[in-house]
């Protein structure tokens, strides 16, 4: 496939049943080892977390993305993979960030759980531009926070 | 290599030691091919190998099986718990999305299952048990798997037997035409009959058409089958007085082949019959996509000659309305099971329907399974224009047919 620049949004279910403490433990080491990852295969993008679910965007090639996607796939630590959209993109949003974070204790992940009970829980029913916008507002007050 | 390695396993330790196999069949992959191309077919393969490859233990063996089958290898593990705990794993993963030429594919696994001491005795037995295992699990719906049993090995005897027999019943003339007749709701006089196909498997007496029908669309067979359904009926027809005609149904899997038209034509040709006394009969299943074009086709030519064509089973399955608009037909039959639930306001409702729908496109009404008088009068009343069932008469033998119409 081409050079050209993708973007993939997915959700999925957390499978992580533990204290808050090892959780969070788990999610610094999937952080960790995403980062080291995407920055050797020039991924950018963002995760959210709200303990119930993940949401994942990531930019880069094609073909990287693809393999990021299958080694992701095939974690155990999560489940019910919706993919909400992959699609050709000219601009990469998620510049700075190999992966940038975005905890449960956040205001867009409180919305993302507000948005995952509106639509019941129901992966179909929320959309890629939904989740994007929301990960693309509070990255973009963390970089305002940072610049002032 | 893999057959070596299972036969020259030798346990560690008889108790818990066992050698298991995966067989894991991806789930309607020569569909993918058809739809997304060979390429995309390719890479999936590959992304499944390689998804496989990763949650797999270090001392599992993974290997291409054959086509769109992998197989794992699972040498030592406590079994049966560890493969159904594996199997429900692997099932899940090869569920997940897959990213494939800038577009999402999804796709569902079937896995059959065999392991030593568990129901196989041997280990020339593991391969062929976890095959049927999983022919097993496809036949249960798909993305699921299925544990070998013996039951299975019986099962799959009993298969291939029928196939053998189904295979010679034509040249042993093992078949026979059974012929149900059709009335006119005005005057009760007999206007047609429908053929239908009986087979007489020596020993096991009469087998219904719907155990071996499928069997024989499966294998290919039903192209002969109907062949000699459609010479043979329309040969006896010629016996019959002129006004009565003849339905022969035809298997949506007989479009398939091109030369359906040329074997109507040389039927009607041999027989001299006029191509106006014969009907096609055929189900909603000729509108699904992989017969809808030659169906198309096939039927405009044969309806050209003016043979009738019908829609049988109408009302169930994939009878659209859609399915009405596409093919000429000339008749719809009221499926039975409408005519048999008649007490009820909804069939009765869903019945007055069908025949309006009917008179409104030109297409005369023929009710199936009718089997008092209450239904028949009902029918009569609501302007249905043919009936068939036990209440005018079961299907008869061709001997029987002169003494029915004199």
């Amino acid at each position: 496939m081409t050079q050209d620049l993708y973007r993939l949004i997915y959700l999925s279910r957390n499978k992580i049943t533990a204290s808050d403490e090892i959780i969070h433990k788990e999610i610094e080491q999937i952080l960790a080892i995403s980062r080291q990852h995407n920055s050797a295969a020039r991924i950018t993008g963002a995760l959210m977390f709200n303990k119930k679910c993940f949401a994942q965007i990531l930019e880069g090639s094609h073909d990287s993305i693809q393999e990021t996607f299958e080694r992701i796939q095939c974690d155990p630590r999560h489940s019910n993979v919706v993919v909400l959209s992959f699609e050709p993109v000219q601009t990469r949003r998620f510049t700075q960030w190999s992966m940038a974070y975005i905890g449960h204790e956040t205001s867009a992940s409180k919305e993302f759980t507000q948005i995952q009970k509106q639509s019941g829980f129901d992966p179909s029913r929320v959309t890629g531009e939904r989740i994007y916008d929301l990960l693309q507002m509070q990255l973009h007050a963390a970089e305002e926070a940072i610049a002032n | 290599m893999l057959n070596e390695i299972i036969a020259n396993w030798k346990p560690d330790n008889l108790e818990t030691a066992s050698l298991a196999v995966f067989l894991i069949g991806v789930d309607r992959f020569k569909q993918i091919n058809e739809t997304l191309g060979h390429e995309v077919g390719d890479q999936l393969l590959k992304f499944v190998a390689q998804r496989l490859l990763r949650i797999s233990r270090s001392n599992d063996i993974v290997a291409h099986f054959q086509g769109d089958k992998f197989i794992i290898l699972q040498v030592g593990q406590n079994q049966p718990m560890n493969v159904t705990a594996m199997a429900e794993r692997l099932i899940d993963l090869l569920k997940r999305p897959f990213l494939i030429s800038g577009q999402q594919v999804n796709i569902s696994a079937s896995i059959g299952l065999a392991a030593l001491y568990h129901g196989t005795g041997s280990t020339n037995d593991l391969i062929r048990h976890a095959e049927l295992a999983l022919y097993e699990a496809k036949v249960n719906g798909r993305g699921n798997y299925c544990f070998f049993e013996q039951f299975l090995e019986k099962k799959a005897l009993k298969q291939r037997e029928l196939e053998v027999s189904l295979r010679r019943a034509l040249l042993l003339q093992e078949f026979k035409l059974f012929y149900q007749p059709q009335i006119s709701m005005l005057d009760r006089r007999i206007v047609g009959f429908e053929a239908l196909i009986r087979w007489e498997r020596p020993g096991k007496g009469l087998i219904s058409p719907l155990s071996f029908i499928p069997l024989a669309e499966d294998t290919g067979e039903i192209n002969d089958i109907g062949k000699w359904v459609l010479q043979t009926a329309c040969k006896e027809a010629m016996t019959w007085p002129e006004y009565i005609k003849v339905a022969v149904n035809v298997s949506p899997v007989q479009f398939e082949s091109d030369n359906l038209v040329q074997i109507v034509k040389t039927a009607l040709l041999a027989s001299g019959l006029n191509p106006e006394r014969l009907e096609l009969e055929v189900t909603g299943r000729i509108a699904d996509k992989k017969y809808r074009k030659s169906a198309g086709t096939t039927l405009g030519d044969t309806s050209d000659w003016g043979i009738c064509c019908n829609g049988d089973d109408f009302g169930t399955g994939f009878s659209s309305l859609n399915y009405l608009n596409s093919f000429p037909f000339s008749k719809i039959k009221i499926d039975q099971s409408f005519v048999r639930q008649m007490q009820t306001d909804k069939s009765r409702a869903l019945i007055k329907a069908i025949i309006s729908l009917g008179t409104a496109l030109g297409m005369k009404t023929l009710a199936e399974g009718v089997e008092t008088e209450e239904q028949f009068e009902f029918l009569a009343l609501n302007g249905c224009v043919e009936a068939q069932g036990y209440l005018i008469s079961k299907p008869v033998p061709a001997e029987a047919i002169l003494k029915l119409i004199s």
